[in-house]
């Protein structure tokens, strides 16, 4: 076998080259003082890399991070609390797309004087208010808007 | 447990973050702190936001879950989540750019000015020290294909999913990476440190 090259080193050190190949380069470096060498500094390289652990972040981080979540979306929680399976939660999207196809009907009805909310996005994601459908959103599924608030009520939901 | 194991559990809390269950986000979260922590330490560098973009990170992480398909292993999905984190990060700071592509590879050449310590034997604490510290000299590309590989045993394919570089330039970043690190450990350690 011909001296290993960059990538095959790479490969070696890395243990990413395949059995018959890898004994075939290991016999190689036995014999080969230059492959050796090399070798003996990239797996350095890489024991020394391998055993420097990550810093721990502050204990309370997941703590914090939770709250932050459960702020972040408490109607949304809401909603996958009570309808917590995939199935259920296609039929609160479609609960709520009626919702407010009826709120926008119920406004042309009695004019300005109702005011309606800016719709917010209905996703699994937190509730966000929606950008107009002309502000360069795509039509992706996920990015489709609509209000998940009850207009008629103010529930919440 | 083996790594085939803690990937499989790893993907089924996925599966269940994915359809609301805060319980099993909050574990994932616990085994992926540090180490999304780590990652975004290795593209932004030292920087007292990183913390933040930690949150921000594991925020859009449960955000996209149930877009989750569970074809490949979490970490991998959830590293590249992150790493679009970090790039809209950059983005705001107006330092957007190939920080992931081929810049800094020039400090290949760049080796520290200081002086090795023959014959002295450092703890095991100082050697990792100076090893971290030597590594953050990398440029960011160089310090995310280390920590990938090294530390998180990422397979070639992994990285180029987890960094969006194809797959040969991953192999030659972590070439230069692994020669960039070996040149600057052969002097900032005497040779009795190095493992
Ligand atoms: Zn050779």
């Amino acid at each position: 076998m011909k001296c290993l090259d960059d990538l095959e080193m790479t490969d070696l050190v890395s243990g990413n080259m395949p059995g018959p190949e890898s004994a075939a380069a290991e016999e190689h470096l036995r014999d080969c003082a230059v492959c050796r060498a090399e070798y003996s500094a990239l797996s350095t390289a890489a024991r020394s890399a391998a055993a420097a652990p990550p810093a721990p972040l502050p204990e309370d981080f997941t703590a914090r991070l939770m709250t932050r979540l459960d702020e972040e979306r408490p109607a949304a929680g809401l909603i996958s609390r009570l309808l917590p399976s995939p199935p259920a939660k296609k039929l609160a999207f479609a609960l709520a797309a009626s919702m407010v196809i009826a709120a926008a009907l119920l406004q042309r009805h009695t004019g300005p004087s109702l005011q309606v909310d800016p719709p917010l996005i209905l996703t699994d994601r937190p509730l966000t208010f929606a950008q107009p459908p002309d502000a360069g959103r795509s039509s992706r599924d996920e990015e489709l808007f609509l209000s998940d608030r009850c207009l008629m009520v103010n529930c919440g939901l | 447990m083996d790594k085939s194991r803690a990937r499989s559990r790893e993907n089924d809390l996925a599966r269940l973050a994915g359809t609301g269950d805060l319980r099993a986000f909050s574990e994932l979260v616990e085994i992926f702190k540090d180490r999304l922590h780590q990652f975004i330490l290795c593209i932004i560098g030292p920087d007292r936001e990183t913390e933040d973009l930690t949150q921000e990170a594991f925020i859009r992480i449960y955000k996209a879950l149930p877009s989750f398909r569970g074809d490949c292993a979490f970490s991998t999905w959830a590293y590249a989540v992150t790493r679009n984190v970090c790039r809209g990060a950059l983005r705001k700071r107006g330092r957007e750019g190939d920080i992931l592509e081929d810049a800094g590879e020039e400090r290949l050449a760049r080796v520290p000015d200081r002086a090795p310590l023959p014959g002295e034997l450092l703890g095991k604490r100082e050697t990792a020290a100076i090893v971290r510290a030597e590594i953050e000299e990398l440029s960011p590309i160089h310090r995310a294909v280390l920590f990938l590989n090294c530390w998180e045993k990422l397979s070639y394919e992994e990285m180029a999913q987890a960094l969006d570089i194809p797959l040969g330039t991953v192999r030659s970043r972590l070439h230069n990476a692994l020669a960039a690190l070996s040149a600057r450990l052969r002097k900032a350690l005497p040779e009795e440190n190095r493992s």
